[in-house]
């Protein structure tokens, strides 16, 4: 079974009005494969029914999906008003040398992806970062290395 | 009575359905454009040809490309709040963008010049300024092959992998582009767009073997105006004396 099929046939469950919109289905795959592979983009351009150029369109416009697979675990950290006053910056510079790898990318081991987001809508808590879509608030720099230390074990 | 706008103090007779820049233009009222074409539905995304509503359902600074002309708006085109918010915006873009030719061409036709010369860094003489005309071409013309991708910075213009095949090489992108940065080069038997890495093959002439038009394009006459399947295939020099000779005989 190809990769497009095995894609057609997640979406059975869903009504026809849910399988008109292409962000539920974009959803659907990013929960289902942990990102979006291109196949599932010409899938969706078929059932919606709206161009290819489009479906990736919304696909890249939200940090929510992403186009390439991502690792085992994943950790996103904002950087949006209230985390960068509150030293965001320095957290993400952290994250990527204790990671060895950049933002947006995967470590070499395929453990751990960095991403960054823009605001999660708990500004209170800032700087916030969410591993594995578990918001941790108020994060302190030293907590960053047990907290890769655990992920990886 | 014809019903009447009034832009920059004078009365404008207006058709159903038009809007301030069409009757602006039509009048000889110069209002920059970066986004607008006359083929495409307007758009209102570089904000260039903003003008002011004095009198009007909304008072404040409209985009003229979707304003709709109505009995008794009265709208300015160089208020100073235009040219503030204009001259701003032209120069966020020439900051971006600032050796690109089009836009120098809407800053000094606008007469703002003088922040060009302290640009520095590398920049593309030819570059896309994201006015989406491009899109918006393949999307009412051809196949919407192209589309914005990205967000924020990143946005671009791009052709997902899986729609190049849909391309049918009509080009209409390329004439609408504002800076010319959507090229297509006709190489051997095939036309290529190196900023989309599209490439769409030419049709032959089955009699003088001259590349005429693309293959897709041939396709959709073919199957659109069947009347025309046969003549389309052969070029249009090589029609006209096919057509010429079953007249003679």
């Amino acid at each position: 079974m190809g990769i497009s099929e095995e894609i057609r046939n997640k979406f059975k469950g869903l009504t026809s009005e849910e399988r008109s919109r292409p962000a539920t289905l974009l959803k659907r795959v990013q929960a289902e494969y942990g990102y979006v592979p291109e196949d599932a983009l010409e899938v969706i351009a078929g059932l919606t029914g709206l161009p290819l150029s489009q479906i990736k369109g919304v696909a890249t416009f939200y940090a929510s999906f992403s186009l390439r697979p991502r690792g085992t675990h994943v950790i996103q950290i904002c950087q949006g008003t209230a985390c960068h006053v509150k030293g965001a910056k320095r957290l993400k510079e952290r994250l990527e040398s204790l990671l060895n790898t950049e933002t947006g990318q995967t470590t070499e081991d395929g453990i751990i992806t960095l991403e960054e987001v823009r605001c999660i809508g708990c500004c209170n808590r800032a700087p916030v970062v969410v591993v594995d879509g578990r918001t941790k608030g108020r994060i302190n720099i030293r907590e960053l290395e047990p907290l890769i230390r655990d992920l990886r074990d | 009575m014809a019903k009447t706008i009034s832009i920059d103090m004078r009365e404008f007779e207006f058709d159903a359905g038009e809007t301030v820049l069409s009757v602006a233009k039509r009048n000889g009222i110069f209002i920059p454009t970066l986004c607008y074409h006359e083929a495409l539905k307007p758009y209102g995304a570089c904000r260039l040809c903003l003008v002011e509503v004095l009198e009007g359902d909304k008072p404040g600074l409209h985009a003229s490309c979707l304003l709709s002309a109505k009995q008794g708006l009265v709208v300015l085109t160089v208020s100073d709040l235009v040219l503030k918010v204009r001259g701003v915006l032209i120069q966020l873009l020439l900051k971006r963008y600032p050796k690109e030719k089009s836009l120098m061409d809407i800053a000094k036709a606008c007469g703002i010049e003088d922040s060009i010369s302290t640009l520095t860094g590398e920049h593309q003489e030819k570059a896309c300024l994201l006015c989406g005309r491009c899109v918006r071409a393949c999307e009412e013309m051809g196949r919407s092959v192209i589309g914005f991708v990205s967000r924020g910075s990143e946005r671009a213009v791009d052709a997902p992998i899986g729609s190049h095949k849909e391309c049918l090489g009509c080009r209409a992108c390329e004439n609408v582009c504002p800076t010319g940065v959507v090229r297509f080069s006709l190489h051997d038997g095939v036309i290529k767009n190196d900023l989309w890495d599209i490439t769409v093959d030419m049709a032959v002439c089955p009699i003088c073997g001259r590349s005429f038009a693309t293959v897709p394009l041939i396709d959709k006459v073919k199957t659109e105006l069947e009347a025309l399947s046969e003549a389309i295939s052969m070029c249009p020099a090589c029609r006209r004396a096919e057509l010429l000779k079953r007249i003679c005989v």
